[in-house]
Formats: structure tokens, sequence, C-alpha cells
């Protein structure tokens, strides 16, 4: 135990000073966290455009969990006779090149375009912080991590993760991994150029002061603070991804038919674009309008976790 | 206020050098002489003002001190030991010793941590008590810094600027230090709240006995708070006597410069300003024999060869300067 400082300090609040107890202190916290919880909220739900984000994306999630239910007709099932039938109450959003209901196939195609998204940010996202974390603390590694990710963003992303999928073969769990690699490198340098912001801060010189090690420094100090714009591009390469997956299987080198994806849904539409135009409207108008919410629900994020920010 | 010169020293830095490698282009290695060849000591319960102008190596002094970076050359002593020798364990322990009040206390507090936790963190840090130990003492010297109890579980961000000095302060206090290095703890704030923090620091070394080290550039607040004040200009400690002393009969032309531009509160009193000419020479290349010569109203040709060194001129009074020498 250490001596205490004597407590003959004037003080500027005396009637403060009377011993709280325990039980009054864990009420102080739970009403102050309440507090600074309620400014959070209320910063987020104060900004319209991050609240139009969210109901979007969960109305898109709500859809895609719930896709066997909301469905009618099995997302792979033909229908020859009823080929190219437009809207109608039958078939909400018509039927494709093979009689299957587009409704159905979009629905269930949400289920792999939010799957490979999420799965995609929070990979990159995991992989890109503790490269940038660990190439900012140590000067050796830096340098050849940092020239590997100028390697890699060298090559137009699409194109690399085109090379990807050829020499791993087109299979969902293979789109996942090539369009996390496209990802890890602009991570990994945000990652970095936060932490390396960070780390000349005063309060990490001062934790230094205090005798603090290496390892807590990093993972108390440096990682809380740099993980509000991580989170925030993660959402960023949540919406790419989807997008960058929608390309690659209407390129042919994504998701493999027939399994439902947005982007082969439109690689299978565009061939009768002029006789069947909602096979591609439909798959095209989900994927802008997810990426549209995931960008809006990114910038309200930013404001919610940071506790300092207006 | 001699007592505290025969107080037992706690801080020694003998010859304390610190150079920053710059590149000057083309492969040529240029170095900025940040600190060159300080000798420093600390008496306990001693107030050491240090004063200088901005670039003249006192804030890198303090950070070595701290053991924040490591000197180029010299030896640090604090409480005995030399600092250089100490690894591992030896250097945390010392750590606990000597504290560090910073200038800005808007980067100087981690924004994602509660004040609680921050104060917390240090004791944990040294594995001190139990957690409600680690709460209680930590309520404890927020009290003291003035700082309410349901301060304990706000963010940084919510307080001003002079409560965030507090609690940086209260960070430095809570290991119990025997040292703190003041690095312009009060040039970041109002004038109304420099006065709060300063009169917390008196308390300090009046209740604690600590010593401080009260890195700062402003003149006033040094005259006011400090019992010895060392006068920097370019890396070198250019004279440092007893406050009253220093004011009273100032030696050194460089501090007669400094000391004329502090603000004369009396209106009655007509005080003669000196103005320096030229601008402070660059710290990668300093003038050859007395770095102040460039600018010395008394310059003769001596001073561009021969580089003083600090002497006492008169008791607890040295200076730096070829006038005095002889």
């Amino acid at each position: 135990m250490t001596k205490t400082i004597d407590s003959s300090f004037e003080n500027v609040y005396a009637d403060d000073r009377t011993e709280m107890k325990s039980e009054e202190l864990k009420q102080l916290r739970k009403r102050l966290s309440k507090e600074q919880q309620e400014i959070k909220y209320r910063r987020f739900f104060g900004n319209k455009a991050a609240v139009f984000g969210l109901i979007i994306v969960c109305t898109v999630i709500f859809l895609a969990l719930f896709a066997p239910v909301i469905s009618p007709y099995d997302p792979l099932e033909l229908d020859t006779v009823n080929r190219l039938k437009s809207m109608s109450t039958e078939h909400l959003f018509g039927t494709d090149t093979m009689g299957r209901d587009v409704f159905s196939r979009v629905m269930y195609g949400a289920r792999i375009s939010l799957t490979v998204g999420f799965t995609v940010g929070i990979l990159s996202g995991f992989f890109g912080m503790g490269i940038g974390l660990y190439a900012s603390a140590n000067a050796y590694a830096d340098n050849i991590l940092m020239r590997i990710c100028d390697g890699l963003k060298a090559i137009p992303s699409t194109l690399l993760a085109i090379t990807l999928m050829a020499v791993l073969g087109a299979d969902l769990k293979n789109v996942i991994i090539a369009l996390t690699v496209v990802n890890i490198p602009n991570m990994a340098r945000l990652a970095r150029s936060r932490a390396l912001v960070i780390r000349e801060q005063t309060y990490i010189e001062a934790l230094r002061c205090l005798g603090a090690g290496r390892l807590r420094i990093v993972w108390r100090h440096i990682a809380p603070n740099i993980i509000s714009p991580i989170i925030v591009q993660v959402t960023f390469v949540f919406a790419s991804s989807i997008i960058t997956e929608a390309a690659l299987s209407f390129l042919g080198a994504g998701v493999p038919v027939p399994l439902p994806s947005w982007g082969n849904i439109l690689n299978e539409g565009k061939g009768v674009i002029y006789q069947a135009w909602w096979i591609v409207l439909f798959p095209g108008l989900f994927t802008a309008l997810t990426v549209l919410g995931l960008n809006l629900l990114g910038d309200g994020i930013r404001d919610f976790i940071d506790p300092s920010s207006k | 206020m001699s007592h505290v010169t025969e107080a037992p020293v706690v801080l020694k830095a003998t010859g304390v050098k610190k150079y920053f490698a710059a590149n000057a282009g083309l492969g040529k290695k240029k170095y900025v002489k940040a600190v060159d060849g300080v000798d420093i000591e600390l008496h306990k319960g001693e107030i050491y003002g240090l004063v200088g102008e901005t670039g003249c190596g006192k804030s890198t002094l303090g950070r070595t001190l701290m053991m924040l970076t490591e000197p180029t050359a010299g030896d640090i002593e604090i409480l005995g030991q030399n600092v250089a020798e100490l690894r591992g364990r030896e250097l945390k322990d010392m750590r606990r010793k000597i504290q560090m009040v910073f200038q800005d206390p808007y980067t100087s507090l981690d924004p994602k941590q509660k004040v609680g936790d921050i104060l917390m963190e240090a004791l944990e840090i040294h594995g001190i008590g139990t957690r409600e130990e680690r709460l209680e003492i930590a309520m404890d010297i927020m009290h003291k810094m003035g700082l309410r109890t349901e301060h304990f579980y706000r963010y940084p961000h919510e307080f001003s600027g002079g409560q965030r000095q507090r609690v940086g302060l209260a960070r430095a206090l809570i290991l119990n230090p025997e040292i703190i290095v003041c690095d312009e703890p009060v040039s970041a704030l109002d004038v109304s709240i420099q006065a709060q923090i300063i009169n917390l620091l008196q308390d300090l070394r009046e209740k604690e006995d600590i010593s401080l080290l009260f890195i700062a550039h402003d003149m006033s607040v040094v005259k006011y708070i400090s019992d010895r004040i060392g006068v920097m200009y370019l890396g070198h400690l250019m004279e440092e006597a007893e406050g009253e002393a220093l004011f009273a009969d100032t030696l050194h032309p460089y501090s007669q410069a400094l000391l004329s531009a502090v603000p004369e509160v009396n209106p009655h009193v007509h005080k003669e300003r000196i103005m320096l000419e030229g601008d402070l020479p660059s710290p990668m290349n300093p003038p050859k024999g007395c770095v102040f010569h460039t600018r010395c109203p008394y310059a003769v040709e001596r001073c561009s060869e021969v580089t003083p060194t600090l002497k006492e001129v008169k008791k607890g009074h040295r200076v730096a300067c070829l006038r005095y020498e002889n």
C-alpha cells in the first residue's frame, strides 16, 4: 500500500467530501452513464440520414433473415412455362429466363450479399487493424507490411479479386477470402495512420511516465482510440463488398449459379434487358439501396461511438 | 528561501545533451542541439523555475529528465540512482518517483477513458491495492484537487481546461512522487485558472515536500512560484540564482533582456526595455563560443571564441558569461 497524500488541502467542495457509500457510488455511476448514453443516442437519432440508413439496413437484414417465410416460391424452382413474365400479383418482381420468381431470388440473394459484405467487413477490419497496429509499433515490420500493402493496392481491386477467384475457384467462401484480401491494405493503412497520430498524443507520453508497458499502451489506449474510424470503414467495406461481389458475380467470377446473389441475377438478366427489364431492375435497386443505407449508417456510427464528437 | 539549497539533492543532471538527427539533404547528417550540456540540481521541497523562449530546449530537458527520451550524453541521477542503469522492474519503480504535468490539458488525457479510470490505471500499473482501494485512493486525490465525486465517472471532454489540468495533476500525484516536472502547466489556461493551479502546486510543495521543476516561458508566473530560477538559451543554461536574487541582481545580458520584457504592474515605474537584435540562431547551427554572442549587446571578440561555463559568482548565483570570469 502506498501512503496517501496528506488530506490537509483546503477543499473547494467541502460538503461533497462526505463519504459516499459504495451503493450511492454505484447509483451515481449508473445515472451518469445513462446520461452519457442518452447524449449518444440523441446524437445518433438526431441525424436523420443515419436513421434512414439504419431503417434501410434493418429492412434488408429482416428480408434476408426471413427470406424462406417471405418468398412465395423456391428461388431455384424452374417453371419454363412462365418465362420472362412481367410483374403481377403472382410474381411480384416477375420471372426470369428460366421462369424462376425474381422476388424470391432477390430475397435469397440478400442473404448471400449481406453474408459476403458483413463477413468481409468484419474480417478485413480485424486483420487490417491488427496489421496496422503492429506496423505502427514496429518500424522494421512497418516497412515490409506497408510495401506489401502498396503492392496489393497497385492492382485495381476488382482485377485483383477476379485473379484471386481464378486461382481459388468460384465458391462463396473464396469470394469472401478474395474480397477480404482486397480490402485489408486500405484498412491496415487507415489503422496505421491513425495509430501513428494517437502515438504522438501527450496522453501516451503520460502513460509512459506512469510506467505503462507497451502492450497496455497499444491495446488499452491506442486500439480504442483508432476503433471508431475503423468501424466506420467497416461499414463502407461492407457496402463496397456488396458491390464488388455483385460485380464479380456479374462477370461470372463470383458466387456460382444457381445460388442467387444480386450480382448473378443481374448477370442472367443482362441478355434479356429489353424484354424483361425487371430482372435487372430489382436486384440493382436493392444493391443500390443497401449500399446507400450502409453509407449513411456509417456516418451516423462515427458520431455515435466517439464520445467527444459533437 | 535559502533553506532549500541546503536540502538534499533529489535530482541531479550533469552535462546532459540531447541532439536530434535531422537530414540536411543528400546524406548529410546534421544535429539539432536541443539541449547542449546542462547541469541542473533540484533540492528536496524546492520549486525550480526553468525559463527561456520557445525552442530553447527546456521542454526537451524536461522530457529527458522524465526518461521519455535518452540523453545523447550526460548523466541523470534521481534520488541518488543513475537512471541510465535502471532496467525493467527498477525503472518502473523509479517512474513512480518522478511524474509529469503536461502543457496541453486537451491532449494529455485519453478521450476514451473516464477520469476515474485514468486515475485508477496509474495504481493498476503498479499493482497498488485492490479495486476498491484504488477507487478510494483515486476519489481521495480527486477531492484534494478540488474535483467532485461525480467527476469520477465523466469523460475528459466534459471538463473545462482548468478541470482537466487538475485531473492531470491528480494523475501525477496519485503515485506519491517525490519530484514533479511541470512542462508549462498553466500556459494553456485562462489567467484566473492559472492562479488556481499555481496555488495548488504551492500547496503541494508545502504540505507534501514535493520537489517541482517548473518549466515555463512566462516570467511573472515563474517569479511568483520559484525558489530558484534557471534561464535557458539555445540549449544552454545561462544563469541560475535564487528567485529574488535573479530579479534584484540580474547578471547575464540575456536574462536582463528577458526580464526587461516582463510587464510592470506599477504605472509609475518606468522600465528600460532591452530589445535584442537579430533572430534566434538555428539550434542546428548554433554560434561558436558563447551561443548568445550574436545578439549580445556587450559581445566582444573573445565571446565568439571561448564558450563560457556556468560559474558561481556569488553565493548560489551561477552565470555563464565571460564578463563575470575573473
